[in-house]
């Protein structure tokens, strides 16, 4: 049983980045580069897995350009037990990621891909998703409990207007929700021994062969809200204001 | 040649927007729609202007799920030059997985749309909406977008009928057997209230809360939702969830109780017509993007509020 857990390096969301002169670069300054954090809970959860006795081994895999290494590190100091880093020269379009990591799901023989349900970054919200259709997996979305039971993947997710739970045969995809579990911090022990697991490199172009389309950012802007709030002063006013926009 | 655009509305995209949505789907070409629901909820979009089909997909047969949907749609496809939903659940979890089947785009989110000879341009926020991204889409692949409806005008209604085509649904070979936790037949939703009563960390020993929105549907239908901080002490389920993980909401009035203002909530809000902020730390930073302010102790003004309504409206 072998969890692949696609991992992305984002800016800290915290941190509230402007955009450079070009219309395009974000700019942080002082801002650290951190995992997402919906990812650092499914590996959190897939570890977890692993320590239950319910998996074998847990992969971490990171597609993006110099600076995944130090992500791929984390995550094995939070006890991945093997780091793959597909690299890029610059931040690969969706397409592109999906398509790495679906490569590698079926090269290692996968059973199940534990993903963030969206990056911090984009909020894109789509990982997941296209993994299982390009897979052609079943998916289970924004799930906060998880468990494996005899090759059954059981979870509490996001169903119509409310909530389920809902059972699977792997292999499957599933996006996390933060409310699954705490990410674990490392020890500076694991931290010290994930030191000595190499990192396994590959180029993205020996991931896979097929033509994506090319879809690109061409700009950003930072969005300013200037709204002025009125202050009122009783209950009564606030009624009217309700009264006036409320149906 | 004009591009055929086929739209995806579900019984739980707020019917206020649905016309929105037609009315962006018509930037990019002829529209089809494909909707998931009663046959009522196709009925009521067959006068929209503008619209060349529309396919009905009954949502009472049984309990599906997306990849039952996903398995229904596939042959639709091989017409469609766009596909298009809403950000509701639907389409979230719909969408993307159908752009990555055919190895083609998929924008998320996106609240404007702009169509020259050779690409589209897609605006969508990011960072928690204090950045907004523009997405360039070639026009010569098929392109999956979801819509913010509430940023898009409605479409215009006419006195022609466009037929209804009743569709089966085609169910997937992977089984995923649903139990749902809590039934949601009575509540209003999230995505029709008019009035959105948010209730936040400050709300946590406020306990009439729910007498309060009962009161507001007097005034107009009303709903309440959540922040993160709420659902992690356990108050409330995730499914009432508003902001950055949770649900967008395009309410005329949110009324925000006893929430801070973090970003991760409100880029969730941002649709509301007007924020009413109720807090008693003046220092609040909801106070700088509500449009109405009155700063107190919930404590006091929730038990007022009650009253007056109560007294100004008598039993409607």
């Amino acid at each position: 049983m072998k969890i692949l857990v696609p991992v992305a390096r984002i800016v800290d969301p915290d941190a509230k980045p402007t955009v450079d002169q070009d219309g395009i670069s974000l700019r942080a300054p002082g801002a650290m580069s951190v995992m997402n954090p919906f990812d650092e809970v499914a590996l959190t959860a897939a570890v977890t897995l692993r320590q239950a006795g319910k998996a074998s081994e847990v992969i971490a895999i990171g597609v993006g350009p110099e600076g995944y290494q130090d992500t791929l590190r984390s995550a094995l100091a939070m006890q991945a037990d093997r780091a793959i880093w597909v690299k890029t020269g610059n931040i690969p379009p969706l397409n592109e990621i999906v398509a790495s990591v679906a490569f590698f799901a079926l090269s290692e023989k996968t059973d199940l891909l534990l993903c963030g349900k969206q990056s911090a970054d984009d909020d894109a919200c789509c990982v997941p998703q296209m993994l299982s259709g390009l897979l052609d997996y079943p998916q289970i979305i924004s799930a906060t409990s998880l468990d494996l039971v005899d090759h059954q993947l059981i979870a509490t997710a996001d169903y119509r207007q409310g909530l389920a739970t809902q059972t699977v045969s792997l292999p499957a995809v599933v996006g996390v929700d933060l409310l699954l579990c705490s990410p674990r911090f490392p020890s500076l022990g694991q931290i010290l021994k994930s030191k000595k697991i190499p990192i396994e490199e590959y180029a993205i172009a020996d991931c896979f062969t097929m033509m994506l389309p090319a879809v690109s950012i061409v700009n950003r802007e930072v969005v300013n809200e200037n709204t002025v709030c009125h202050y009122l002063d009783s209950v009564d006013q606030l009624i009217d204001i309700i009264k006036q926009y409320g149906s | 040649m004009t591009a055929c655009v086929l739209l995806i509305i579900d019984e739980n995209d707020a019917v206020k927007n649905r016309a929105s949505l037609v009315s962006a789907a018509q930037r990019l070409g002829r529209v089809s729609l494909f909707v998931i629901g009663q046959r009522t909820d196709a009925e009521l979009l067959q006068n929209i202007d503008g619209i060349e089909s529309i396919f009905w997909l009954a949502s009472t047969d049984h309990r599906f799920s997306t990849e039952d949907l996903f398995s229904t749609l596939i042959p639709y496809m091989a017409d469609a030059d766009y596909v298009l939903s809403s950000t509701e659940i639907v389409g979230r979890n719909l969408l993307p997985k159908l752009a990555g089947k055919f190895q083609q785009p998929v924008v998320t989110n996106v609240i404007n749309m702009t169509v020259n000879d050779d690409h589209c341009l897609c605006k969508r926020p990011a960072f928690m909406g204090s950045i907004v991204e523009t997405v360039r889409l070639p026009k010569s692949v098929r392109c999956f977008i979801t819509l913010q409806s509430a940023r898009f005008p409605a479409a215009n209604r006419g006195d022609h009928s466009v037929p209804v085509s009743s569709v089966d649904w085609l169910l997937s070979s992977h089984t995923i057997q649903i139990t749902p936790i809590d039934s949601i037949e009575h509540k209003v939703l999230l995505a029709d209230a008019d009035i959105i009563v948010g209730c936040g960390l400050g709300t946590k020993n406020i306990t009439n809360v729910d007498e309060l929105v009962h009161n507001l549907h007097k005034i107009g239908t009303t709903a309440s939702g959540v922040t993160r901080a709420l659902v992690d002490h356990q108050q409330r389920s995730l499914d009432t969830l508003i902001g950055q993980t949770g649900k967008s909401v395009s309410p005329n009035i949110y009324l925000a109780l006893g929430i801070s203002g973090a970003s991760q909530h409100m880029c969730g809000v941002v649709n509301a017509q007007k924020i009413i902020a109720i807090n008693k730390d003046p220092e609040a930073a909801i106070f700088q993007l509500a449009d109405y302010g009155l700063i107190g102790d919930l404590h006091d003004i929730v038990p007022k509020l009650i009253r007056r309504l109560s007294i100004t409206h008598g039993n409607l």
